[in-house]
């Protein structure tokens, strides 16, 4: 276990950490009366395209919201390109890069605001004065961002390349799952009791997806499908727990060839995609009546944390929906992107001590080699480190909202910043992870075996044992009503 | 394809050429015959079977503390 690692300003893991910080130090000017970063562009729902953007504050609602979206753009260009220029990204590709892929971003997340697609609640329709509309609230935003980039990434590989050293699916999630750390401390610190029994569940969870889901995957490759221990180990990783990282931690963990959990990958951000469209609508049509089953759901069921994630927002939005229109419950916004970032958290914390374990195993009884040992310093190595950004932010807002109530509103103009920063980046990482699913490969050469592995495991009992767990520990438990 | 499309391709061309060509990858079905079977080990068959029964025995139990810890309302 002595293979050389890459120093910790070229990951992006510690630059995600660092960019939620500085956004969130900026952010505190808002709660402590001098508002830096009021300007932030946040789309809203339309019918009149001058009123489709406007700034999050009203202290600068006098920019408009087109000036807004400029200088967003540009503060996003400036400290994304210095951190993408130290991870060792060209500046000219990366500045022409991001420029496209935010500007075509910011047009999706605009389309999908439009009246006749998002307006949910009866006070919108009158409001728009509209008869009828799809109501999948603004995240439909969201959605358009992932069609137009696998159309871009399947139909125009130019176009795709032109996009690609800009398009970084996985910072940009870990970036805003950072930044969700200080909304979540906000709403842990409003119902304490309902945070921490998430929290609590969220881990049960993760507990059972390890050790079960693992441990079948590996041995449905292994004596099924006739997969070598080094094929099996980071498939049923990839399969099982985390995706991409899972399997590459796995790999690294049993020493197997950097082309296997490279090919595993491939496939793990394919099959995110499919579940990415498929399942949050599954969830719409048969679990509005259990929203936080569907949100634990998304982030046991699908692989990616970009995707995992998305799954999760785009479930809420279409769950909150549902659940006005059919029972007249209006649930709080927030709660079910907080059990699916949870869950998903848990998973990746743990990805380093189930790699860690393997490590153990395969050094000691499979591929002994004398005097080897693995070093305890590999769960450190191995551990994610944005989710400390999380952690931080999210203990210092609980603990302050907590010590003294009165700060909970000042907080919430804090988390509107934040959150607006935080809905940019999960565009930007939806936009990406539809341009990084080359679903050509599923047609490549040799690749039926390990798809038929990954389809079968998937979608034979994975979703459905993570369904069932997730019912065990969630069933009845609800978000906090809106009003 | 899109308008500019053409455009963008002309003027991304000397990039691509850059880029590692498609043959050059290892390709999955190269991959998959190198692999040679290998018999299921006995530890490979403890470590399946304890997550498993751990796994199952674990999940009683946090079930019930979770509803212990936090009925629900």
């Amino acid at each position: 276990m002595t293979e050389k690692r890459l120093p910790f300003y070229k990951s992006e893991d510690w630059w995600a950490l660092l960019l939620g910080v500085f956004i969130f130090i900026l952010a505190l000017g808002a709660m402590l009366g001098f508002d830096i970063l009021g300007w932030v562009v946040t789309p809203k729902i339309w019918t009149r395209l001058p009123a489709a953007i406007s700034t999050v504050t009203k202290n600068y609602a006098n920019l408009g919201g087109f000036s807004a979206l400029l200088f967003t753009y540009l503060f996003l260009l400036a400290v994304t390109t210095g951190c993408a220029l130290i991870l060792g990204a060209r500046i000219k590709p990366y500045v022409r890069g991001f420029t496209l892929l935010f500007f075509l971003t910011s047009l999706c997340l605009i389309a999908g605001h439009h009246g006749r697609i998002a307006a949910s609640k009866p006070a919108e329709m009158n409001e728009f004065g509209l008869s009828w509309s799809l109501r999948l609230t603004g995240e439909a935003g969201l959605i358009l961002a992932l069609l137009m980039g696998l159309i871009i990434g399947n139909f125009f590989p130019s176009v795709a390349r032109f996009l690609g050293t800009a398009a970084r699916p996985e910072w940009f999630i870990k970036t805003a799952i950072v930044l969700l750390g200080a909304e979540v401390g906000v709403k842990a610190a409003e119902a304490a009791g309902l945070a921490t029994a998430i929290l609590f569940r969220g881990f049960c969870a993760i507990v059972e997806a390890y050790l079960i889901y693992w441990a079948l995957v590996y041995i449905i490759a292994r004596k099924y499908f006739g997969f070598s221990r080094e094929w099996a180990a980071p498939l049923a990783s990839g399969i099982s727990i985390c995706g991409v990282s899972a399997a590459i931690a796995t790999g690294s963990a049993i020493r197997a060839r950097p082309v296997v959990p490279v090919m595993v990958s491939s496939l793990v951000v394919i099959f995110a995609v499919i579940e990415l469209l498929l399942l949050p609508f599954v969830t719409q049509a048969f679990l509005y009546k259990e929203p936080m089953v569907a949100a634990a759901w998304m982030g046991l069921a699908v692989k990616t944390d970009g995707g995992a994630i998305a799954s999760g927002a785009i479930a809420e939005s279409l769950i909150r929906a549902k659940a006005l229109l059919a029972q007249g419950v209006d649930y709080k916004e927030g709660w079910m992107l907080m059990t699916t970032t949870t869950v998903k958290i848990f998973i990746d914390v743990f990805i380093g001590v189930w790699a860690f374990i393997l490590a153990l195993i395969w050094c000691g009884y499979i591929d002994k080699k004398p005097g080897e040992k693995v070093r305890l310093a590999e769960i450190w190595e191995r551990f994610p480190k944005f989710i400390l950004g999380y952690i931080a932010l999210f203990a210092v807002l609980l603990i302050v909202c907590l010590a003294n109530r009165e700060y909970i509103p000042r907080a919430k103009l804090l988390t509107a910043e934040t959150g607006a920063f935080r809905n940019l980046f999960f565009a930007l990482t939806f936009f990406s992870i539809g341009l990084a699913s080359d679903f050509k490969r599923l047609w490549q050469e040799g690749i039926g075996r390990l798809a038929a592995v990954y389809v079968l495991c998937l979608f034979g009992f994975i979703i459905w044992i993570g369904l069932a767990i997730s019912w065990l520990f969630f069933a009845g438990v609800r978000p906090p009503m809106a009003n | 394809m899109m308008a500019g499309e053409p455009k963008i391709a002309e003027k991304l061309r000397k990039t691509e050429t850059e880029t590692v060509s498609p043959t050059e990858e290892p390709k999955i079905a190269d991959e998959l015959k190198k692999m040679g079977s290998e018999a299921i080990l006995p530890i490979e068959v403890k470590l399946v079977g304890w997550s498993l029964v751990l796994g199952v025995v674990l999940l009683g139990i946090l079930v019930l503390l979770s509803r212990w810890l936090f009925p629900n309302p």
